[in-house]
């Protein structure tokens, strides 16, 4: 007892010693360097010889040149609709002052909370069922571009929302009493003030909303049919064996998005929302109590009708699977199912593997960037890194980071699939952190040092316990991203299938399977989704 | 020019009451302060003027209207925070512009009468810098400019010179003062500074646990406070617990602790009644010497404190209670050492008798 004290003692004592923090965080940026950055950037550079055999071909070609299009086309598509529904939405639910707005603030996340392959698989049920809302009106919604479309609509919405929500609620409304005060309408004031304000959030929102999409490749297998985005083409052309044209597709996909997203951040923060001239009649009628009631009853039934019905639309084949005796057969682990279990246990290993590494990895990194370590340019930079991961399409990252990984031939398939999954979540973990160091005032760090607390003695006292919230739903965040991840694991994996991966094999029909295996076998997975939102809000509230 | 009303207004926060049955009138033109401490309602107030905060009772006119259904935007009130809330994705004349351009102005004219404005607070050659490029003071102007385009004449500041350094306070205060009488608006303006209240207002309001306690000429309130609380409150003030003795025509004797008596002119308290004298510390006499007079009373001397302008001393009288007497600090007193004995003397017609409190006098003084 005495002895581990005097260790811990040492290692504070340690902790005060710049020589060692440098250690520390020279390891940590190593970390993210070698095995965040580089891999899904390198490994694809090592088979580039690969794609000439994609400029032999010309209609392979012109198949990856209209992927490639389509991707952003439609992540760019679904931004600005998701933007354009996502802010009345948040709008109700940071200013509403009905008890139900907290009814819907929970069902605003249900996307975030189940795995895209359930999510892809409840889109595709819904809009073939007799419920659907275009059936009424006469049209069949067959898998393809509109269903895509209608899919990324439903699973970015959640982010646009979260988002605009936080900056609403943390704006101070001076800033909008001041305006009306001043004669102008509250329309005028949400377009002139309100938002220009908010231009940062609206343009992380944007950015998030258009990673989400331009990233999302689980759900995307299961509604695209015969269409083709990038990460489809990729799967379709590692599925046929041809390696060429998914490390052209890859290789673009890498470069683009971070192409793109460096223009987006660059020129978002340039673009003025146009302010000079009112339209006070217009502006006033739509200022008006009833404009304000017709715009939250449409943003509300856009809400249930293209984001919250087809999201738990899973739910009504699992019903038919408790009573036709497939739960049974589930249990038991007959048949497909032996399968199933295996691939869940393993889903739950990697996942709290990558959820460790990732914390004790991620954590030094937060707080240089939270704290400007090292200088203004290196946090932007190290910031940049850290996004990569969010920024490049999943199953090409997969791809690039299966090549990568596979030239280290005493690495096996698990861990490999493990260093992929770090590397998807990491900037969950990081992200968040860095942003809950950030509101911490430095001047309680400050303090506690000149009160004589040692470097890990803020760090436990001071950091751990006022970011306690985010660091668990960093984890958590990071732990269901990996146990749901479908496009980069089965870019990465050969031999092992994690439950999404099989998941997709049963919708596929590769391996034959009923729709209630399939709604059951998804809901198994969702499940560990809640629980593990459950565990959270339960720690969280219990330290509380 | 609007006239505003106040009829009964009273605002709760939960358990917290805010505002109590507030009444009272400002006239065209007028610059009233209202002032209090911290937590006095005097923000809510304003805010409630404004429109932002809903009264949860009475009236509120401008020019005989009642506001009660009139939103914010078109109540013509322009309200300024103690942080200018200038907004900060605009330019200096972007934001003075503002308010003529939301009200279907055309641009070019907005802009034209934006600079007008701007020269008359001296921003003119700042007119495209962003707020966070300008100083304190410069920021203040701009929030004074903006309100003054939008065309109104009721201006509604909440601390305007709260984050401002002390001489640069001293400098707005009579531009503040200039810039709305030359412009004729009507002014409220909110400050916990008695001083600031003082010399920019027409009238003052004080504000206690939302609730007025006196309003009224700055120099009237200095001269003739209602009660124990504004006494206090407006400059500084020494309070003598004690009972009336006599009274007759001229004035009464009181009896105070250690069986002292003073002399008073006060003559609307009867023999036997409990009170409270207050006496301002400036005037009161202080003697390095003992002497024959009418309301002397001695003691040793314990404090001292050069306040600038004055001394502050403070005495501890033989009967145990402590008064506070200001002088210059060239005065022949500035010899005195802590514990040396002192006699302090003042005039009966300087003495202000109240009722002794039903809580106490210590309660009585508290803000909050």
């Amino acid at each position: 007892m005495k002895e581990s004290k005097s260790i811990g003692e040492a290692i504070n004592r340690l902790s005060g010693s710049p020589i060692a923090r440098k250690i520390l965080y020279s390891f940590a940026v190593f970390y993210l360097i070698a095995f965040i950055l580089l891999p899904p950037l390198l490994g694809i550079s090592f088979k580039l010889d690969l794609i000439d055999q994609v400029f032999r071909d010309e209609i392979l070609l012109n198949r990856a040149k209209s992927a490639i299009m389509w991707s952003f086309t439609i992540a760019f598509i679904i931004a600005i609709l998701d933007l354009i529904a996502g802010i009345p939405m948040a709008w109700i639910i940071a200013r509403g002052k009905s008890n139900l707005i907290n009814i819907l603030d929970a069902f605003v996340d249900i996307p975030f909370v189940i795995p895209t392959v359930a999510l892809g698989f409840s889109t595709l049920l819904f809009w073939n069922s007799n419920y659907s809302p275009l059936k009424f009106l006469g049209v069949n919604v067959s898998p393809g571009f509109f269903l895509i479309l209608l899919l990324h609509f439903a699973f970015s919405f959640p982010v646009i929302v979260r988002v605009m929500v936080g900056e609403l609620l943390t704006y101070k409304d001076v800033y909008e009493n001041a305006a009306k005060s001043l004669g102008a309408k509250s329309f005028t004031v949400a377009r002139t003030v309100t938002l220009p304000i908010l231009k940062p959030g609206l343009v992380a929102a944007f950015l998030l909303a258009f990673a989400r999409s331009l990233s999302e490749t689980g759900a995307t297998m299961i509604v695209a049919g015969a269409f083709e985005n990038g990460p489809i083409f990729i799967k379709n052309a590692k599925d046929a064996g041809l390696e060429g044209p998914m490390v052209l597709v890859s290789f673009i996909l890498i470069i683009a998005s971070i192409t793109v997203f460096g223009i987006i951040r660059i020129l978002g923060t340039k673009f003025r929302i146009p302010i000079g001239n009112v339209y006070p009649d217009f502006e006033a009628l739509l200022s008006k109590s009833i404009s304000v009631k017709i715009r939250n009853v449409l943003t509300i039934t856009i809400f249930i009708f293209l984001v919250f019905i087809p999201s738990i639309f899973i739910t009504s084949p699992v019903l038919g699977a408790i009573s036709d005796g497939t739960l049974v057969k589930a249990i038991s682990g007959e048949g497909i199912w032996s399968s199933f279990w295996n691939s869940m246990i393993l889903s739950y290993t990697i996942g709290i593997i990558a959820t460790l590494i990732n914390v004790i990895t991620g954590f030094p990194v937060a707080i240089l960037i939270a704290r400007k370590r090292l200088g203004h340019i290196g946090s932007i930079l190290l910031e940049a890194a850290v996004n990569v991961p969010i920024v490049v399409p999943s199953v090409a990252l997969g791809v690039s980071l299966g090549f990568f990984w596979r030239t280290f031939s005493f690495l096996s398939e698990f861990w490999i699939i493990i260093f992929a999954h770090t590397t998807i979540t990491y900037t969950y973990f990081v992200q968040a952190m860095a942003a809950a160091i950030e509101g911490i005032p430095e001047e309680m760090e400050e303090t506690a040092r000149t009160l004589g607390s040692k470097a890990l003695g803020v760090f436990k006292n001071i950091i751990v316990p006022l970011t306690k919230y985010s660091i668990f739903s960093g984890a958590i965040l990071m732990f269901t991203r990996s146990v749901d991840e479908t496009g980069a694991t089965t870019a990465v994996s050969q031999k092992l299938q994690t439950a999404p991966v099989l998941l997709v094999n049963w919708i596929k029909g590769i391996v034959p399977a009923t729709t209630s295996d399939i709604a059951l076998g998804i809901s198994f997975l969702v499940l560990t989704s809640f629980i593990s939102l459950l565990v959270l809000r339960l720690v969280v509230y219990r330290r509380r | 020019m609007p006239a505003i009303q106040l009829r009964d207004v009273s605002k709760r926060f939960g358990d917290t009451r805010a505002l109590e049955s507030i009444s009272f009138d400002v006239k065209d033109g007028e610059y009233l302060c209202i002032l209090g401490s911290t937590g006095s309602g005097k923000t809510t107030l304003l805010r409630t003027i404004s429109g932002i905060i809903k009264p949860d009772q009475g009236e509120i006119l401008y020019d005989n209207k009642n506001m009660k259904d009139v939103a914010v935007e078109d109540r013509n009130a322009v309200y300024v925070p103690q942080t200018y809330a200038l907004f900060p994705h605009l330019t200096v004349i972007e934001n003075v512009c503002f308010g003529p351009i939301s009200k279907g102005v055309d641009l070019n004219e907005a802009k034209n009468r934006a600079l007008q404005i701007l020269k008359l607070v001296k921003l003119d050659k700042r007119a495209n810098s962003y707020p966070n490029e300008l100083s304190g003071g410069m920021q203040q102007r701009v929030a004074l400019a903006r309100g003054i385009a939008s065309n109104t004449k009721l201006l509604l500041l909440d601390e305007p010179l709260g984050a401002l350094d002390a001489r640069l306070r001293l400098e707005l205060r009579v531009e503040l003062k200039k810039i709305a009488q030359e412009n004729g608006l009507t002014v409220i303006h909110v400050t916990h500074d008695q001083e600031e209240a003082m010399s920019i207002g027409d009238r003052i309001m004080i504000l206690r646990k939302g609730r007025i306690q006196q309003i009224g000429t700055p120099l009237h309130v200095y001269l003739s406070p209602q009660n124990i609380f504004v006494a206090n409150f407006i400059g500084n003030t020494n309070f003598i617990e004690g009972t009336i003795l006599k009274r007759n025509t001229r004035g009464s004797s009181i009896r105070i602790r250690g069986g002292y008596q003073i002399m008073v002119d006060d003559t609307s308290h009867v023999a036997e009644e409990p009170v409270v004298t207050a006496i301002r510390e400036e005037k009161i006499k202080l003697f390095d010497h003992p002497i024959e007079a009418k309301n002397t009373l001695s003691g040793d001397l314990i404090g001292a404190n050069f306040l600038g302008t004055f001394i502050r001393y403070e005495v501890k009288l033989d009967n145990g209670d402590i008064l506070a007497a200001l002088h210059p600090p060239n005065s022949d007193l500035t010899k005195l050492r802590l514990g040396d004995r002192v006699a302090i003397s003042f005039e009966t017609f300087h003495t202000k008798i109240f009722d002794y409190p039903v809580l106490g006098l210590k309660r009585e003084l508290e803000a909050y």
